[in-house]
């Protein structure tokens, strides 16, 4: 059974179709809500509830498109949901978090090239705990999943022009603060 | 950093934190098994999505969070006279409903469990809670755990006062009898957190009170037979069918079926008596206008259950169309043609084979005149994976591997869409209980060929003139209807009003361009970049968050100071002499000169949010993070003397003081919506009127003019430009700002 044998057993109603969805996905979708939730168990959940949302809604799936970019889109706007619910509790909230960035903006520099891969991941992680929800979204969607600023500006309903300024803010300030860590 | 070394990074880091072996599947197939497949719902029991998430033990946080989402409410019948809110469902038109006098919440270790906001009818129990500020250390990373909070153990219940308990997984089914107005939330321990990390046994004393119009929007249910028939239109030739239409305010849920039975004989599963069958690829709805209109899923709302060989249907859409609207239906129909096919061949795994091993295989294949080239097999998660490549359009046919006698799992026919794949993979996977074989194994390649027919059916429906639209909340100025039709409107500035007005505009550079002008748009200047542009009271200067901090300019020098401080949010006091701002945990004041820089002793909270000054400009009220909610406190600068005003939910805490000091605008959150709406209110909270129904899709911030009669609403169309909007909230005039661009953040004289 391959993957659109899969979705067209789902379709007609066998769960196995699912399973073999499932198997074959999980992994990464719960790393896309890890990266973006940064809680492995709110990951999990967050993909199971996709998985269910994807088994429920598998009907109006366009057989012609791929299932992974359909799918991923269901776990990042799932993870970026309950971020934004999560932020109501917390005070993490998006507006006041896009607002920091500009503290940011003007010391960034590159220095990609001056520091060993171990410690950028570190810093990386680091860095990206102080992104908003949406901010980690957009990198995550941009160089994990390797969207295009296209895709992406299908996939969140929006503009070209408002992922790139959300991708470049969400790139400026992460550069801001890798830069601050390295002080 | 570059993008490969990004993409690398952030592998290494999920890889490092999320094991390979991860398997949700029990998970899954449990709540799906514990709700009832497509197959069985067509045999007549049916059960709901919310049904499987009352079955799972714990989706605990995500569910809670989603629920107001993601509710399937109560089911639709004809004949009933209903209300519909939104993220609940249909409720009995005139039914009691209570909701939470207060949300509450309690904070331990860290961890804090809320219960934000309830709905209870006479039958169904909806409370949302949240649980946050549990540390990853306290959940299980791959190891074996014994104990911990799992199952029924970790199911939330409430407790009412006569020791009745009902569990989360009833609440939907379980009313709370009306003369029973308290009851205690328990929530036994955190779902998956390990013995001894987070504090457990938690309780929040509830109160429910009935619910107040402003409180809960019920919009009325209008049931509208499908035009032109009564009955549902099915023709010999039509199997598109449209069979209700439920009003639900501010949009339409079309329900209907699309009839297999009508195209020929149909036997199980819906295959036709020559074989074939039939998927549905697209469906689409285009207005008289030849406008999309895009087809949502109400997930509050039960759809039709389909009557014999039939799919049912149902979407939502919004009402702003120009009817009729067409709904075209695109589907597949997939007939098999001649007999399947089948090659075998031996393969030897060996006694122990290793995920990720190769076997190149390299054999050809002839079936129905298709060559089929088996490139090689691979082991890998859960089974092996056949690797061909073939003709142009053998991926449009059914191409299948069995291993005989060992009946896969996932194994099995299929078909996919006509493309032009060279390249196939086909899997047989084993799940999780069994084992994959291995050794000798004999494989068979089955072909079937398949002729494919993309197949269009329409049908038009013309909705009652004029719409049955929801009765609004009393006194709402902008409703999405009014909104909606504001883009035809020409009457710009009636009113001769004048004043600077300042707008923020995203133009793809690091910061916001900040532009300034007057209300008609004339006078356009493009001043600087950056954000939170404040005009002061006279128009005169304008302060700004730049990369260096908090600049000042004056406009009419074009002289800039920087006072030397981060931060956002700026609000010039009325007289114009000072500013304060926030640096999200302290609110500061400034000179207008940028001198005397000093920090406001303000409650303890999580974020401080700047609301605005009295006339007096001594006195500042300020919105400090409590829980859920944005608490607004009045604070006198001279004194120090801090007042609580009332409450509001707005993820910011944004609000504005009239520049009489008698008003304020704040956009807060409607219980069973998803949106906030703008309110304007007394300071005590009193007088409060809904301005902007929660339809409209709006910015946080609004502004009042200079003579604090009229607001600029920041709304954002469906194309994602700005809209502001002129709404006077006390006669409810409404004026589109056409000419004016971006995010208006400021108004002066």
């Amino acid at each position: 059974m391959d993957e659109r044998q899969a979705i067209q057993r789902l379709k007609d109603g066998d769960i196995g179709g699912l399973e073999f969805l499932v198997m074959h996905h999980q992994a990464k979708a719960v790393r896309v809500a890890y990266l973006i939730t940064r809680d492995f168990g709110l990951a999990e959940d967050i993909v199971v509830e996709s998985f269910l949302q994807a088994y429920r809604s598998i009907h109006g799936f366009d057989m012609s498109r791929r299932f992974e970019p359909w799918f991923m889109r269901i776990v990042v706007n799932a993870s970026l949901k309950i971020m934004q619910g999560l932020s109501r509790q917390v005070g993490i909230n998006e507006e006041v978090e896009e607002s920091l960035w500009t503290e940011f903006a003007a010391r960034v520099n590159s220095i990609e090239e001056q520091v060993e891969f171990i410690e950028v991941q570190n810093q990386i992680w680091e860095a990206m705990e102080k992104l908003s929800p949406r901010q980690r979204a957009v990198i995550v969607q941009r160089y994990f999943l390797e969207m295009s600023e296209a895709e992406m500006a299908r996939n969140a309903g929006t503009s070209i022009g408002t992922v790139k300024w959300l991708l470049n803010a969400a790139r400026t300030r992460l550069r801001g603060l890798l830069e601050r860590s390295e002080r | 950093m570059n993008e490969k070394r990004m993409k690398e990074a952030l592998e290494s880091i999920a890889r490092r934190n999320v094991p390979e072996n991860i398997n949700l599947w029990p998970r899954i197939e449990t709540a799906v098994t514990l709700n009832v497949s497509p197959i069985e719902r067509e045999e007549g029991e049916r059960r709901t999505f919310m049904q499987t998430l009352r079955a799972r033990p714990a989706l605990m946080l995500l569910v809670v969070l989603l629920v107001l989402s993601l509710l399937t409410g109560a089911a639709y019948a004809i004949g009933r006279s209903l209300g519909y809110i939104p993220g609940f469902g249909l409720v009995e038109q005139g039914a009691t409903i209570r909701v939470l006098k207060a949300p509450m919440s309690v904070t331990r270790q860290g961890v804090t469990v809320a219960v934000k906001s309830a709905i209870l009818t006479a039958d169904r129990t909806n409370i949302e809670y949240s649980i946050t500020g549990v540390p990853p250390s306290a959940y299980p990373e791959g190891e074996a755990v014994t104990g911990g909070c799992i199952g029924e153990l970790s199911q939330p219940y409430l407790l009412l006062p006569d020791g009745t308990k009902i569990p989360e997984g009833r609440f939907l089914t379980t009313g709370i009898p009306a003369d029973v107005n308290t009851a205690v939330f328990v929530l036994p321990c955190i779902f998956n957190t390990l013995p001894g990390t987070v504090p457990e046994n938690w309780e929040l004393s509830l109160q429910f009170v009935p619910a107040q119009p402003q409180q809960l929007t019920v919009f009325p249910v209008t049931e509208i037979p499908p035009s032109p028939q009564p009955t549902p239109s099915i023709t010999a030739q039509n199997p598109l069918a449209l069979t209700n239409v439920l009003d639900i305010g501010n949009r339409f849920v079309l329900m209907g079926e699309f009839r297999y039975d009508v195209l020929g004989t149909v036997g199980d599963n819906n295959v036709f008596a020559d074989g074939s069958w039939m998927w549905t690829k697209n469906v689409r709805a285009v207005d008289a206008s030849g406008r999309e209109i895009p087809l949502q899923i109400n997930g509050d709302i039960e759809g039709p259950i389909p009557s014999g060989h039939a799919e049912a249907w149902m979407y939502q859409i919004d009402k702003n169309f120009l009817p009729p609207l067409t709904i075209y239906y695109e589907v597949e129909r997939v007939t098999p043609v001649g007999d399947e096919q089948r090659a075998e061949f031996e393969f030897d795994s060996g006694t122990s084979p290793q995920e990720g091993m190769t076997w190149p295989v390299n054999r050809e294949f002839t079936f129905s005149g298709y060559r089929i080239y088996l490139n090689s097999i691979t082991l890998e998660h859960g089974g092996y994976n056949f690797h061909f490549k073939n003709d142009p359009d053998v991926s449009a046919n059914l191409l299948d591997v069995e291993i005989v006698g060992h009946p896969p799992f996932c194994g099995g026919g299929g078909g996919g869409p006509s493309l032009e794949e060279q390249e196939l993979t086909r899997s047989v996977c084993y799940g999780m209980a069994t084992p994959i074989p291995t050794g000798k194994l004999q494989i068979v390649i089955k072909f079937q060929a398949l002729q494919r027919e993309t197949q269009m059916y329409q049908l038009k429906w013309e909705p009652p003139q004029p719409y049955a639209t929801a009765t609004p909340q009393t006194g709402v100025c902008l409703t999405l209807e009014t909104w909606n039709r504001l883009a035809e409107d020409n009457e710009e500035n009636p009113l001769g009003m004048g004043g600077k007005i300042v707008a923020t505009v995203n133009e793809g550079g690091m910061l916001p361009a900040i532009y300034v002008s007057n209300l008609d748009g004339t006078i356009l200047q493009k001043v600087d970049s950056g954000a939170w542009a404040s005009l002061s009271p006279d128009g005169m200067k304008l302060a700004f968050s730049a990369s260096d901090g908090i600049r000042i300019l004056d406009l009419s020098s074009g002289q800039t100071i920087g006072i030397g401080s981060d931060g956002y949010r700026i609000i010039w006091s009325p007289d114009g002499s000072r500013m304060m701002f926030t640096a999200t945990f302290a609110l500061n004041v400034v000179n207008a000169d940028g001198s005397g820089l000093r920090q406001i002793d303000t409650v303890p909270a999580q974020v401080i949010s700047p609301v605005g000054w009295l006339p007096d400009n001594q006195t500042i009220v300020y919105g400090a993070l409590d829980g859920g909610q944005f608490m607004l406190m009045k604070h006198n600068l001279q004194n120090g003397e801090t007042k609580a005003l009332f409450p509001i939910q707005n993820k910011a805490g944004y609000g504005a003081i009239s520049p009489d000091g008698e008003w304020i605008v704040f956009a807060d959150r409607i219980v069973g919506e998803s949106n906030w709406g703008i309110f304007i209110s007394r300071l005590d909270g009193s007088e409060r009127k809904l301005v902007v129904e929660p339809q409209v899709p709006t910015a946080f911030m609004s502004v009042w003019s200079p003579d604090g009669q009229w607001l600029i609403i920041n709304t954002r169309g469906m194309d994602n430009y700005d809209r502001p909007v002129l709404v006077n909230p006390f006669t409810c005039q409404v004026v589109p700002l056409e000419k004016i661009s971006g995010t208006v953040e400021g108004w002066g004289r």
